[in-house]
């Protein structure tokens, strides 16, 4: 009701103009936040497409038909991408700039007031709110630093990944970044090859994947620029982009193909260890038209030559094979050759210019919302008022 | 599993279910008596959860957060523990125990019925950030569901709880409402803390800190939803029981938001704590 009033005083006096700003901060940010938490929970709710398994979406897509293809249309089934999110966020952000404003302007007011009144005592409480509503502003303040930061990153960032077997490298950096996401402006600058000359694997009893380090060499035309053994979750700064050694592997094993097509070799990734989940894969023998399907019996991370690769031919056709490193077998006319069962992992490129600034303004919010909150100040008490 | 861990197990199921009983039928029948005994029954509980995890750590050489058995025990122990130490601060939370002891049982009572072999952690899992993230966020879980409960008893003022008054609030004591909105100001600095060093984490493993899994998706948007509670608060739009009801509410987000899609959802979450 007061908001109303104030709201119809302000349009009699002629100041329409500022009556948007006058609408109660704390119930347009309840709304806006509401409004984000339904949007989120109902895209928490459905498949993302950004996560869920490829065949899983699609199943879901073809099962829940036509309220599928709805959520689809309404962009909730890629909440990132949504056209709600920034409608949503947008506004925070604004709201969010005039709060930091308003409560410094009141918090700065408050303090030459009480220097005033009191010199320089002021009573224990007072500088506690004081304190209390610092920690509130530098945590909105922060919150739309970091915001501000999210866009731009989205914006600049590119972020890709290639799976490596030892031995063989992305040819430019830019194999991985079409793997995956980039924005807008991202500069497409990176013509750097990444070699990765040896990969290290130990394991827990042999079977699971324990720990992992590569040694990554990376070259710009011609030239070595840098070469390190990177152990897990280690990145290798170069040319301002980041290389890190990602969490996943699994087996690879190169295969040579002899045949009318001549000699070629080449490495089949599996997708994850025996024991782990499924590890089976689909590829078309090198030369030739036809399709197997190849899996891995035994062996693991801590003992990658003792498996046994299993090929099977593609679609319901005949033939089963088993082969052990350096046993070959006849694939109708080619001939197929197990060279080795190696490891592959995943390298991922990196560049966002704005990430260190998204996570320092993150970390100055909690410190911010850690003496607001450890401060024990009444819901309608701050500097500021509510 | 050892006969040590799994004795003290049952016995923290058997001090659960016991503190349930006696709370909710001290509650119901208005005797303060049996509320207490309840409280000490939740305390002699946690105490036995307490030792069957530390018996789990010494056997598999990890903290208690690998797998649905460990995850679930030791979300019992941190809703148990936290609230037996507001509940030594603010007395007037004692008849909470009706609600937290169930929580603690039905939390153990899953854990115990889950598949108890070892799991290995995986490359990304060995990591300080593990330990990091996953306490505070058991920490906020048991920050929740104390929330849920001062929001239960402020609902049920003068139906449910004794009939006899119990002796006056010190004067430092907070209000029920008071204490509600301190405790969801508490799960909503760590809601914050959990996402921010989820996304350190993951910058860090996978190089890129924020995926819209459907975890990260829910405990974000149950953070929007604490910030849109704590707001209606601020605003003065909603106070008093129908506060209470939107805490209430939250509540039962949260759990879903913890509990739910982490556990039983296809999610890179689901297979760090699924056995």
């Amino acid at each position: 009701m007061a908001a109303r009033a104030e709201l119809l005083a302000a349009r009699r006096q002629g100041r329409t103009g500022w009556a948007a700003f006058r609408v109660p901060e704390h119930r347009l940010a309840a709304a806006l936040l509401g409004a984000l938490a339904l949007l989120l929970l109902l895209g928490a709710s459905v498949p993302q497409q950004a996560t869920t398994p490829l065949l899983e979406y699609a199943r879901w897509r073809q099962q829940k038909a036509p309220l599928s293809l709805w959520l689809e249309a309404a962009g909730l089934t890629a909440a990132g991408r949504s056209v709600w999110l920034p409608l949503v966020v947008g506004p925070l952000m604004v709201l969010l700039a005039r709060c930091t404003l308003r409560r410094w302007v009141a918090l700065v007011r408050a303090w030459v007031l009480l220097r005033q009144r009191h010199g320089r005592l002021a009573s224990r409480g007072a500088l506690r709110r004081m304190v209390a509503s610092l920690g509130s502003i530098l945590f909105h303040a922060s919150l739309l630093v970091a915001l501000g930061a999210l866009a731009l990153s989205g914006a600049t960032r590119f972020r890709g990944y290639a799976e490596l077997a030892p031995g063989a490298s992305m040819r430019d950096a830019r194999e991985a970044y079409a793997s995956a996401d980039a924005g807008w402006w991202s500069p497409n600058d990176s013509d750097l090859t990444i070699h990765l000359e040896a990969l290290r694997l130990e394991a827990w009893q042999g079977t699971w994947l324990r720990e992992q380090a590569a040694t990554i060499a990376v070259v710009r035309g011609g030239q070595l620029l840098a070469r390190r053994e990177l152990a897990r979750g280690e990145t290798l700064e170069v040319a301002g982009v980041s290389i890190l050694l990602g969490p996943r592997s699994g087996p690879a094993v190169l295969l040579v193909a002899e045949g009318q097509a001549g000699r070629r070799a080449g490495w089949v990734h599996l997708p994850a260890w025996p024991g782990e989940q499924e590890t089976a894969t689909t590829f078309e023998v090198p030369g030739s038209s036809t399709w197997l399907t190849a899996s891995l019996e035994g062996g693991g991370p801590g003992q990658v030559n003792a498996g046994v690769l299993v090929l099977r031919a593609h679609g319901g056709g005949s033939g089963e094979w088993r082969l052990r490193p350096g046993e070959a077998a006849e694939v109708g006319a080619t001939r197929l050759r197990l060279a080795a069962i190696d490891a592959w992992t995943t390298v991922i490129v990196s560049r966002d210019p704005f990430l260190g600034w998204f996570f320092g303004a993150l970390a100055a919010g909690l410190l911010g919302l850690a003496a607001a909150t450890a401060l024990k100040v009444e819901p309608r008490e701050g500097v500021a008022g509510a | 599993m050892s006969e040590l861990e799994s004795g003290a197990h049952w016995l923290a199921v058997a001090g659960y279910a016991a503190a349930a009983l006696a709370a909710g039928g001290g509650v119901a029948l208005g005797r303060e008596r049996v509320v207490s005994a309840g409280v000490w029954l939740l305390g002699l509980g946690a105490l036995a959860n307490l030792l069957a995890l530390g018996a789990r750590w010494l056997a598999v050489g990890h903290g208690p957060y690998l797998g649905r058995y460990e995850a679930f025990s030791s979300h019992a122990l941190a809703v148990a523990a936290l609230f037996l130490l507001l509940q030594s601060r603010v007395p007037a939370l004692r008849a909470g125990t009706f609600l937290v002891a169930p929580a603690a049982f039905l939390l153990l009572g899953v854990a115990v019925l889950s598949p108890t072999s070892p799991t290995f952690p995986s490359p990304a899992l060995r990591s300080p950030w593990l330990a990091i993230h996953v306490s505070i966020a058991k920490l906020a879980l048991a920050t929740t569901l104390a929330t849920g409960a001062v929001a239960a008893l402020r609902l049920a003022r003068g139906r449910l709880l004794p009939r006899r008054r119990p002796r006056a609030p010190g004067r430092d004591e907070p209000s029920l409402d008071l204490l509600a909105y301190r405790l969801l100001s508490y799960t909503f600095f760590l809601m914050s803390m959990v996402i921010l060093s989820g996304s350190l984490w993951a910058s860090a493993a996978w190089g890129s800190f924020w995926s819209w899994d459907p975890v990260e998706t829910w405990s974000l948007a149950f953070w929007a939803a604490c910030a849109f509670v704590l707001h209606l608060r601020r605003a003065g739009t909603s106070s008093g029981p129908s506060w209470a009801r939107w805490v209430a509410g939250l509540t039962v987000l949260g759990i879903v938001s913890f509990l739910g899609y982490g556990h039983f959802g296809i999610s890179v979450h689901a297979a760090y704590v699924a056995p």
